[in-house]
């Protein structure tokens, strides 16, 4: 089955689904409203045999940081990026969706859909400070428990300590 | 340890920290271990004591700086580092490196991919008990470091694969020399065999250690030979050929059982593959369509501006699917990069897997999934 006949039924159920006009080259690309990230990639998952998630990611889109402004000015939000295989057809598709940067940013886990979500979601949290709810174990992994505020934002200002 | 967690503990359990300094632990990786007797209860991996913030650094440099940071995620296998980058940034920016370079690039990664699993032959052997055959594999792998040394001048960062194409051709004389290397290191395989993977020792300590089931494998999101050792055969050279390994004669190296030997002997097989590629490429760049000299991609700029967009490309490197996902605004220096470790996802089952085992197997097991930390920590 191609990326394509997956979208149109899975779209009966998920009237949120939209393609994404901005694609990540060169995979089918989709947004998913985030509350239902979890349920789409679970019908994924038993529906169409999508074995394998490939990775988890973020990226920050502030409004302002301080007083330059970005290139995605106005959209303030946090994007989140899916990739997710069906290793016994090759077909790849990348699920996006948009959290508002408002403390605290929210989005269900995949824990226990795919195990990898696992660590690659308390990397995001530890980085981003982005909540996944449903996860039971969310806590820093790269960074110290010592550290402040989160690194990849966009916004993120180093705090020296005593070894600087 | 604490008062606290010393009641909180059964009188016979007891609580082990395994590393961060510990020679078995192949760089800076913490394993929490609770044990009753003899067996693991439980296991907590705690990584990040080699956490650089690369992924953050990458925002301050621009595209061709930020190549030189790729060098220190997988600093065992750099070439294929080099080029996951290369790829996801020249997809970005709609480049097409030349025939030539592309071979050139599946050479120096297959030849890479030979020294990474030589590491890896050497210090599980040490792992398990075995110091000759670490002897070996340093020897073998010397050669292949001469030969980069000759290519590129690095002997283990190598910066080698560049946006748009390699740094340099082979020079004169090196073909002959990597023909000869790659003539002596085949039959040596047959020597790896007798002297550990059929050494009956080496079998009591590895085979039904360890076992990883398809689809823990899956859920998991291993990859490379831990994945394909327990059954699923997924490649990305065959999976999504890049380069022109869709032109090179290989098979992906595949077991069924998914222990700690199936997983080793994998890569075994893996290294003849790499060996017949390199063979195979050098047939291809002496061939009279390679133009000498056609190795970088014409008008790619000096300072490097993709349009805005975001891409992504994936590699098999030497410890799985490696993947870089960039994101550009159009300015000089990426606006994000993420690093798909492959090693930082095998390390995470670990938490399942080595419940329940042996403490002694935790040395097998984690030796096995061949980790490397600094593209766990980044």
């Amino acid at each position: 089955m191609t990326a394509e006949e997956i979208f149109i039924k899975l779209q009966a159920s998920f009237p949120g689904l939209v393609k994404s006009e901005e694609r990540i080259k060169d995979y089918p690309t989709w947004t998913v409203p985030a509350q239902s990230v979890r349920t789409v990639c679970e019908q994924l998952r038993s529906g169409f045999s999508f074995n394998y998630l490939d990775f988890i990611t973020a990226v920050d889109w502030p409004g302002s940081v301080g007083n330059t402004v970005p290139p995605a000015a106005g959209r303030d939000v946090f994007e989140l990026v899916y990739l997710i295989s069906a290793l016994s057809t090759g077909v790849k598709i990348c699920l996006r969706c948009e959290i508002s940067r408002k403390e605290p940013a929210f989005i269900p886990s995949l824990y226990g859909v795919f195990m990898a979500a696992d660590w690659q979601e308390r990397e995001v949290y530890d980085l981003f400070g982005i909540h996944f709810e449903g996860h039971p174990n969310l806590k820093r992994i790269l960074t110290p428990e010592t550290q402040l505020g989160y690194p990849l934002r966009k916004d993120y200002a180093h705090v020296p300590d005593s070894y600087d | 340890m604490t008062q606290k967690t010393s009641t909180a503990l059964k009188t016979d359990q007891m609580f082990i920290n395994f590393g961060p300094q510990h020679p078995s632990t192949h760089g800076v990786l913490r394993i929490a271990l609770t044990v009753e007797g003899e067996v693991v209860v439980k296991a907590d991996p705690d990584v990040g004591y080699l956490h650089r913030g690369i992924e953050k650094l990458f925002e301050a440099r621009n595209y061709s700086q930020a190549l030189i940071l790729t060098d220190r995620l997988d600093y065992i296998s750099a070439m294929h580092n080099n080029l996951a980058y290369c790829l996801a940034v020249e997809r970005l920016a709609g480049i097409h490196a030349p025939l030539r370079a592309q071979y050139l690039r599946v050479m120096a990664a297959e030849l890479n991919r030979i020294a990474s699993h030589l590491v890896f032959f050497g210090t599980f052997g040490v792992d398990m008990g075995a110091f000759t055959p670490f002897l070996y594999a340093f020897r073998e792998r010397e050669m292949i470091l001469d030969l980069f040394e000759m290519l590129c001048g690095g002997r283990l960062l190598y910066s080698y694969i560049r946006v748009g194409g390699v740094s340099v051709d082979i020079p004169a004389g090196w073909a002959e020399m990597c023909r000869e290397f790659i003539i002596f290191f085949k039959p040596m395989l047959k020597d790896y065999d007798t002297l550990l993977s059929f050494n009956p020792v080496f079998r009591d300590r590895t085979v039904n250690v360890g076992r990883i089931s398809a689809s823990q494998a899956l859920t998991w999101g291993l990859s490379g030979p831990n994945l394909r050792a327990s059954g699923p055969d997924y490649d990305v050279r065959k999976a999504e050929p890049y380069c022109v390994y869709d032109k090179l004669r290989f098979k992906a190296a595949v077991a069924q059982n998914g222990s700690c030997w199936d997983r080793y002997y994998c890569r075994m097989l893996e290294m003849g593959q790499s060996a017949d590629i390199v063979l195979q490429c050098l047939d291809a760049l002496a061939g009279p369509e390679l133009i000498s000299g056609e190795i970088m991609a014409k008008g790619v700029p000096k300072m490097l501006k993709p349009p805005a967009g975001q891409a992504y490309a994936h590699i098999e490197a030497s410890r799985g699917d490696l993947g870089f996902y960039a994101v550009s605004d159009a300015s000089i220096s990426p606006y994000r990069m993420h690093v798909r470790g492959p090693s930082f996802i095998n390390v995470a089952i670990l938490q399942e897997i080595l419940t329940g085992c042996k403490i002694a197997d935790v040395v097998a097991i984690l030796g096995s999934l061949d980790i490397v930390l600094g593209e766990v920590d980044r």
